[in-house]
């Protein structure tokens, strides 16, 4: 007989509200972008209208794309599943970007620390939006390190028809705690990676210092995990690390045809950074998702 | 592959953390390899016989094996 057959009751879960809770807190730090508001502007919106419409706007847009996913993945696989959510969850977040620029007083407080900092450029916006979400990840598993299942069923976006999924044993949480510490501090690499690329050059080695420890720390949570981790895992890691290599390679051979051509400029050791991070966080979670049977945070690599 | 690790489990009255923590196995594992989605390595395989004290063909089912057989 296949367990897998059998039907157990289905259980809702919170990860919808959760999610628009933290995407109005996430809103709450912005400010109106300034390019899209003077775009309305000259389009004849006036700024009472679209200045309350630039901070709605991205709830809304978060919430359609979680509830459209859900919608549309409903009884589908967990790749199609995974898939939806990540395809639908970057258009929600383009719209926030396009509305607003997020953790506005962030820089005002760095800058109090290390002087004014540069215009950022493309990479280092990139920089501060990887760092972002990593530090947004990292708290989120760091929320079921400390809180458990109920954390779990507060962030899980679908119903679950295996309740043991929601299940996190004492001895678990470590293993969220560890790489709740890994994500955070990669984060934390990649800001203080950015400050060091925009502070005057009299001041760059603080950061450069703050962001090579935060590394190490990061490398060293990773490691932990590794150790802790058994098969199944370590084939997850393996998996999503032997994907990730093959993506980047093809994409790094890609871009050296084009700048061959002419058509790109050579990328920076910065730009290699961002890309191999990106790839990673993409293909490992599309391959963790492959494997387990319910799209969960618990599905997330370390 | 097909296997009776649920049944096995629930006729014992162990929950998958249960089991996770008699095999010294994850949790997440012993899930994946209930739902078919995750085949373990031998040396698990080995251990779980050993745990409910069977053969392992008597808990993982070889389709491909029954299927030729039947050719």
């Amino acid at each position: 007989m296949n367990s897998s057959t059998q039907i157990a009751p289905r259980q809702n879960t919170y990860g919808v509200v959760t999610l628009g809770v933290l995407a109005v807190a996430v809103v709450a730090t912005g400010v109106p972008d300034a390019e899209t508001a003077a775009w309305l502007t000259e389009r004849g919106v006036p700024a009472a209208l679209s200045t309350p419409a630039m901070y709605v706007l991205p709830v809304l847009a978060i919430l359609a794309s979680l509830l459209v996913a859900r919608a549309l993945g409903r009884g589908r696989s967990p790749v199609v599943r995974w898939s939806l959510y990540a395809g639908l969850g970057a258009v929600g977040g383009f719209v926030m970007g396009l509305c607003l620029d997020l953790f506005a007083a962030v820089p005002n407080i760095i800058a109090a620390i290390t002087g004014p900092l540069a215009e950022p450029t493309l990479l280092d916006t990139l920089l501060w939006v990887l760092g972002g979400l990593c530090v947004v990840l990292g708290l989120m598993v760091g929320g079921i390190a400390l809180f458990g299942q109920s954390a779990v069923t507060a962030l899980q976006v679908e119903e679950v028809s295996d309740p043991e999924c929601l299940e996190v044993r004492r001895a678990e949480r470590g293993v969220f705690a560890w790489s709740a510490v890994g994500m955070i501090t990669l984060g934390l690499a990649c800001c203080a990676l950015a400050v060091t690329r925009q502070a005057d050059e009299t001041v760059r080695l603080a950061p450069a210092i703050v962001g090579c420890v935060m590394a190490i720390v990061s490398v060293v949570a990773s490691y932990v995990l590794w150790r802790g981790f058994d098969e199944m895992q370590r084939r997850h890691v393996i998996d999503g690390y032997a994907s990730s290599a093959i993506v980047a390679t093809l994409g790094g051979f890609a871009w050296a045809i084009l700048e061959g051509l002419g058509h790109v400029e050579p990328i920076s050791a910065t730009g290699v950074f961002l890309v191999l991070i990106f790839v990673q966080l993409l293909v490992t979670s599309y391959v963790t998702s492959s494997v387990m049977g319910q799209m969960s945070m618990i599905g997330k690599p370390a | 592959m097909k296997n009776r690790l649920r049944v096995l489990r629930a006729e014992r009255e162990w929950s998958q953390a249960d089991l996770a923590e008699r095999l010294g196995a994850s949790r997440q594992t012993i899930n994946a390899i209930e739902t078919g989605r995750y085949d373990p390595s031998l040396p698990l395989a080995f251990k779980i016989a050993r745990l409910f004290e069977l053969h392992i063909e008597d808990i993982f089912i070889d389709e491909d094996g029954i299927s030729e057989a039947a050719q």
